[in-house]
């Protein structure tokens, strides 16, 4: 019963693939926010397996600067959402077509 | 043994938390479950021997940006039901699993893996902090700096965003101000 | 992994377990009497010599009492913030070292649940997810000052965070090393080489946002009474409130342990006198805890962030980047 990579990569498809149903479900667009997460944490997973797997601390590099884009991802679409709520007092997708041509 | 058993609780937590998190109308399931899902996380990070990397996933997703995202949720009043129009459900389904099914086979293609080698070895005898240390400030210093620098332009972009007429307090107002300010804002906001 | 190892670690897991709910039930009671004392009463008196019984009168109280759960709340995450408090305080408690190692019955024995290389930041890490307890229960609770109390807690967390590590990582960087026991045995040379000496200034920001960390008087914003009632605590009863008060209580003791490890020499060479000492610094902080509620006033929640993010963190960057200077020639 040893886990090998393969059993780690298919976890990490498997979140990838919760998050990717995520975000074509979601329309609001917190909700979305919380898909995009799934889907940057799926990857660290994987990044880690293999970097620990194949025995080089790349793989953990990559997960540390994918972090690092998780939290400026927040902090700038945390800023856009407060404007848009100032101006609409909605957070729907589906609300977001003044761009419509 | 114990791996595997840790593994596997692992695996099926992780995968629940998130179909929660998914699934859910109500905002609260979906914070409460994020997190937890996210310290879950971490603990295939510390199965994996990257100690500094689990700690880092626990203070930074958990401490520091599912706490963000709950005080969002406050400030867009959104801690009950999510009412969402669904347009298509069956369609999501069938692209997801189409996507899933792609991504195993890229993954488990043989021809991938085969080609990789070890650019970076682990040292066998310091500690995982000492040497993510040593790679990240040698090889991965450039994009470490870079890492630095979007951070910063991200607080700045995130304070100029949220932070208009915070020199002013609402507290110390009264009523009318208040009314009047908002007023004041709305021509400015319609102009586009 | 042996079977040995196996039972060790579930042994010491419930000692700790036993001895810090004990001790949270207890801090407590020294708290109404240290308080009682400053402001020249007796405190609890009539239950037992001294009032000493007033802790188990106080936990038959408050596991009888009727378990009430609001209308209009969301109900499972209404129950389970409490337990995430009581719980993340004690997995807090897994990467710190209580006493040195000591002989016992030819079997040496290490007071330390888990000795990983990261041991400070997982203690960070976990006192961080700490908020959710105060942040879920407020959100849950359908109550406007649970609510006010939930955003404050976030923010203040949040806020904290950041000083508390800035301020750490000047030791941080003179030991070389994350474990606590390794930060230890840097300082085992006696009371010239407690890390205080060199690191005044990352000591007292320290300090300053344990006060934070744990919401104590006066950054007691999550629960202040006059303005927000109990805060999150507002709708909770029975031994649900009993469980915000635990880890409340037990953070107290866990934070303790860490200033007086990282910065006060910890148990110094691994003696029993060390150990005692150790004992003497925790309680030291855990009185001052206590006197500072006494003594001063809570302060403004914009005063909270004023001083946080235009005062202490500026201070902290720059004793960071002093240290390396320093360090550096």
């Amino acid at each position: 019963m040893a886990i090998t990579l393969t059993h780690y990569l298919v976890l990490a498809s498997v979140l990838f693939v919760i998050g990717l149903i995520g975000v074509m479900r979601r329309k609001n667009l917190l909700m979305l926010f919380f898909a995009t997460e799934i889907l940057l944490n799926a990857t660290n997973i994987a990044f880690a397996a293999i970097s620990h797997y194949i025995g080089d601390l790349s793989g953990q590099m990559f997960a540390f600067f994918i972090i690092a884009i998780a939290a400026s991802e927040v902090a700038i679409g945390l800023g856009l959402l407060i404007v848009w709520y100032k101006r609409t007092g909605k957070i729907d997708l589906d609300q977001m077509n003044s761009m419509r041509g | 043994m114990f791996e595997a058993i840790a593994f596997y609780l692992f695996a099926a937590l992780t995968i629940v938390m998130f179909t929660i998190t998914v699934m859910t109308s109500q905002a609260l399931y979906a914070i409460t479950a994020m997190a937890a899902g996210m310290i879950f996380i971490s603990a295939f990070f510390f199965i994996l021997g990257a100690d500094f990397l689990g700690a880092i996933q626990i203070i930074v997703y958990t401490g520091a940006v599912m706490a963000l995202y709950a005080f969002g949720m406050m400030f867009f009043d959104t801690t009950r039901n999510v009412v969402e129009k669904r347009t298509n459900p069956r369609i999501v389904f069938v692209l997801g699993v189409l996507a899933a099914v792609m991504v195993v086979a890229i993954f488990v293609a043989p021809i991938v893996s085969n080609n990789i080698q070890a650019l970076y070895p682990i040292q066998e005898n310091v500690g995982n902090s000492q040497a993510v240390g040593m790679v990240l400030f040698t090889k991965y210093l450039v994009p470490f700096e870079l890492a630095a620098v979007m951070l910063l332009v991200a607080m700045i972009g995130g304070i100029v965003l949220a932070g208009k007429k915070m020199d002013k307090s609402l507290t110390l107002m009264k009523e009318e101000e208040i009314d009047g300010l908002d007023e004041g804002f709305e021509p400015e906001a319609g102009g586009h | 992994m042996d079977v040995a190892f196996i039972i060790e670690t579930i042994a010491k897991i419930v000692v700790i377990l036993l001895i810090f709910s004990a001790l949270a039930g207890l801090g407590t009671y020294f708290e109404r009497k240290v308080l009682a004392f400053m402001q020249r009463r007796l405190g609890p008196m009539h239950v037992g010599p001294y009032g000493l019984l007033q802790v188990a009168a106080d936990g038959i109280k408050l596991f009888t009492k009727e378990d009430i759960v609001p209308q209009n709340v969301v109900k499972p995450i209404f129950k389970i913030a409490p337990v995430i408090t009581a719980a993340t305080a004690f997995m807090a408690s897994a990467a710190i070292p209580f006493w040195p190692q000591f002989t016992a019955f030819g079997y040496t024995v290490h007071p330390i649940v888990a000795d990983i290389n990261v041991g400070i930041l997982y203690v960070l890490g976990i006192m961080a997810i700490g908020l959710y307890g105060p942040l879920l229960g407020g959100m849950a609770s359908a109550n406007k000052w649970s609510l006010i109390s939930a955003a404050r807690s976030a923010a203040i967390f949040i806020s904290y965070e950041v000083i508390t590590g800035l301020a750490l990582l000047a030791p941080l960087m003179m030991v070389g090393s994350l474990s606590l026991i390794d930060i230890n045995n840097y300082q085992a040379g006696g009371i010239t080489h407690w890390i205080v000496w060199s690191q005044p200034v990352a000591f007292v920001l320290f300090w300053i946002a344990a006060f934070a960390e744990t919401g104590r008087t006066p950054f007691h914003l999550v629960a202040n009474d006059h303005e927000i009632i109990d805060g999150f605590g507002t709708e909770y009863s029975g031994m649900r409130w009993g469980m915000f008060f635990i880890g409340e209580y037990a953070n107290m003791f866990f934070i303790s342990f860490v200033i007086s490890i990282v910065f006060l020499g910890g148990f110094g060479d691994g003696t029993i006198a060390g150990a005692v000492q150790l004992l003497l610094k925790v309680s030291f902080f855990f009185f001052f805890f206590l006197w500072t509620r006494a003594a001063w006033p809570d302060i403004r929640p914009d005063q909270l962030m004023w001083l946080c993010w235009k005062v202490l963190m500026p201070i902290a960057v720059l004793n960071v980047v002093a240290t390396g200077i320093v360090m550096m020639f």
